[in-house]
């Protein structure tokens, strides 16, 4: 009787520490936060659609769109430039209205988009597009003759 | 591993959660940025217990930090790489939940980078089972989730 309780005692111990020992990416948000900045942005896309708390983190961390922004860069831009960013809209915002398509254009290849991309000049393209869709969107004119974003667009040479 | 580490007065005793005893130099313990502020306080008879870590873990991560080549870009790529090259998704996952805990000196980049790389161009629902993550949001919040992120979906992997 007392070594049958002893031997159950013992089995609800080990359950509890192999349940302690298991993963649960959910449980680790720091750890989390770790992958999601790594990944390029159509994986972190996907991740949004995951669950609501990877929902909740891509849409509330914009760290994580800045990762995005300068990850094919040798020398990130100066921590100066994150103010003006977030006053212009955020990091998600800079990425999609002006890294990705430009991106996109570049294609697959990481060798041209190595080469092309971690310029400093494309930085500075990146930025003032944005700071151009910005001004352009507070005044509200949907002029698109007028409109400068056309260097977001694609064109043959 | 650890049986390496000299016996010397000041080594630093760990214990994992599945109760095994290592004992580690300062020079190793000092590159897990979370247990470094115990150690200042440690005497050899001291024991630091790790709640979050198992032996398998521990053991992983002296190899690492003992193993790692100390100059050449080049010989320490190639280390990680074979590093990471011998663990399994499951192992993987597991260890860098350890490392993440303990704060490790370099292997949480090098863990996560690798994690990252699984899961990079998968679908929602591989991603899903990779973590063994629920999927809470109702068909509604899905859809729309999904919806905004369209431009996401091209070129995902087939599962």
């Amino acid at each position: 009787m007392q070594n049958e309780r002893r031997r159950r005692r013992r089995r609800s111990g080990s359950e509890e520490k192999e349940k302690r020992n298991k993963f649960f990416i959910n449980d680790n948000i720091d750890i989390l936060t770790e992958i999601l900045k790594r990944l390029d942005g159509p994986s972190l896309g996907v991740s949004s659609c995951v669950c609501r708390l990877w929902c909740t983190l891509t849409h509330n961390n914009d760290s994580l769109w800045e990762y995005l922004c300068f990850r094919h860069l040798s020398t990130p831009p100066p921590p100066s430039v994150r103010a003006m960013v977030a006053a212009l809209g955020g990091y998600k915002r800079l990425y999609m209205v002006c890294v990705r398509p430009v991106l996109s254009r570049l294609g697959e290849s990481e060798r041209v988009r190595k080469r092309v991309w971690t310029r400093d000049d494309e930085v500075q393209l990146s930025l003032s597009l944005f700071c151009i869709d910005s001004y352009e969107s507070s005044n509200g004119s949907d002029n698109s003759a007028s409109s400068l974003m056309f260097l977001c667009n694609p064109v043959n040479v | 591993m650890a049986e390496k580490a000299s016996p010397s007065s000041n080594s630093i005793s760990l214990k994992t959660v599945d109760g095994k005893i290592f004992k580690v130099s300062p020079a190793i313990a000092n590159q897990m940025l979370t247990i470094q502020p115990l150690i200042k306080d440690s005497d050899s008879s001291t024991i630091i217990s790790l709640p979050d870590v198992a032996a398998f873990h521990l053991t992983k991560i002296i190899e690492y930090l003992e193993g790692k080549p100390a100059a050449a870009p080049s010989a320490v790529d190639a280390f990680e790489a074979q590093f990471v090259k011998d663990l399994s998704p499951e192992e993987l996952k597991g260890l860098l939940i350890a490392v993440g805990y303990l704060k490790v000196n370099g292997l949480v980049d090098l863990m996560a980078n690798t994690v990252a790389k699984l899961i990079e161009n998968k679908s929602v629902e591989y991603v899903r089972k990779f973590f063994g993550v629920v999927n809470d949001f109702t068909p509604a919040e899905e859809a729309k989730c999904r919806q905004e992120h369209a431009w996401a979906f091209d070129g995902v992997d087939e599962d």
